[in-house]
């Protein structure tokens, strides 16, 4: 498995990239840790003209402290990620999920903003980021902007980047364990190391015994990732019990469109997300 | 060793059969299982630790007294892990999952016999 030739530049810094998609045009793909590009363009369903390696450019690694929240850089690996202290005092459940991600070899390769932009419906980080509020930033040759993540997954693998813009960093809203915050990433995978084939990522608010707001995210039930809307409604102010939380779990299929497939049928996978957002909510809640 | 590990590796083999391998055909008949992401393998991790014991009976056949080892372990591995998961369920009313007997199959054959319940109490 050989993929078509293709040209490679490796720009220095967020502008030099930019300067090198606007030449290279349309056709001209961004790669980091090239963990999901590469499978693609050896296969050849992707054929890109260029690749623009952002996997070095210094600006797009690293976490920072911005206050109210955490600034990733894009590039930042998946290990460099899950072993940040910042990152485990602040974004506890992009810690968790971070390191279910397939195994240590590709989350030493594989980047945060890269498994963002891929847009997997399947992969585990774009449900974090739409769990947690998360915000993209992207620059262009207008500049930069910011896109929040409940607008940055728009269908399969299509994220809400222009061809010549760049997701350079990530902001994660901190959601401490100080402020009663407590998380869950709930995966079910048919083996070890496998996609989700339905996943529930959880936070949890807890104040004087009940539960004071949860927010859910759902991967692999539906184009994109997604919310359980009537779920979150059902367990704001609701008594921190394992019979509440079932009941609230039982509508977290509600508003989404799985597909089918040989092992996962649209209808298990509803089952599943039901389970799993219970699982996952009791989990985070430290309930029963 | 190479008893050991042939032993395990037919064991791997066996539960595999069991839980995960099976191929499929859509309604036209072309194979939807011709990769390794959708024709299931376990790895390391998904097999659990063995346990085994021996007997030393010589085969009178030959002269070194040999037997092949290799598919011991798997021959009787599919129909213990498939009983173990029919038996798991049976109180419930299973009984039969067809294989391999993934988390789908287990849940549907439980929706039948709830169903199947649900008439029998009617």
């Amino acid at each position: 498995m050989i993929p078509n030739a293709f040209d490679y530049v490796r720009p220095a810094s967020v502008d030099d990239a930019v300067a090198a998609l606007t030449e290279a045009g349309d056709d001209a793909k961004i790669i980091t840790g090239g963990q999901s590009l590469l499978p693609l363009l050896r296969v050849r369903l992707a054929n890109p003209s260029v690749l623009v390696d952002c996997g070095r450019i210094d600006q797009m690694r690293g976490v920072s402290d911005e206050g109210d929240s955490l600034l990733i850089g894009a590039a930042t690996t998946h290990h460099e990620v899950m072993h940040s202290p910042l990152v485990k005092e602040h974004a506890g459940l992009l810690a968790a999920a971070t390191a279910t991600v397939a195994d240590p070899q590709i989350r030493h390769r594989g980047t945060f903003g890269g498994s963002l932009a891929h847009a997997d419906p399947a992969g585990d980080l774009p449900t974090v980021a739409l769990a947690l509020d998360c915000v993209m930033v992207a620059a262009g040759p207008n500049g930069r902007r910011e896109i929040p993540a409940s607008q940055f997954f728009i269908d399969y693998f299509t994220p809400a980047l222009e061809w010549d813009e760049v997701l350079v960093a990530v902001r994660v809203p901190k959601l401490g364990a100080d402020a009663g915050w407590g998380f869950h990433y709930e995966k079910f995978h048919r083996t070890a190391q496998s996609w989700a084939m339905v996943g529930v990522a959880a936070a949890v608010r807890r104040s004087n015994g009940s539960i004071a707001e949860a927010r859910i995210g759902l991967t692999n039930m539906g184009p994109t990732p997604l919310r359980a809307p009537a779920t979150e409604a059902a367990l704001a102010g609701a008594a921190a019990t394992v019979d509440a939380v079932a009941q609230a779990a039982a509508q977290a299929a509600q508003g989404t469109s799985p597909t089918s497939e040989l092992h996962a049928q649209a209808d298990y996978r509803e089952h599943l997300a039901r389970v799993l957002t219970k699982r996952a909510v009791i989990a985070a809640g430290g309930i029963g | 060793m190479i008893v050991e590990g042939q032993i395990h590796g037919g064991l791997a083999q066996g539960i595999a059969q069991a839980l995960w391998e099976g191929a499929a055909y859509d309604e036209d008949g072309n194979l939807i299982t011709a990769s390794l992401a959708d024709y299931l393998l376990p790895t390391a991790m998904d097999v659990p630790e063995y346990v085994t014991a021996r007997t030393v009976t010589p085969s009178t056949t030959n002269a070194l007294g040999t037997k092949g080892v290799g598919e011991a372990g798997t021959i009787a591995s599919t129909p213990a892990v498939v009983n173990a998961v029919v038996d798991a369920v049976r109180h419930l009313g299973v009984q039969d999952v067809p294989m391999p007997c993934t988390p789908q199959t287990v849940w549907r054959a439980l929706q039948a016999a709830s169903t199947r319940n649900q008439g029998g109490a009617a």
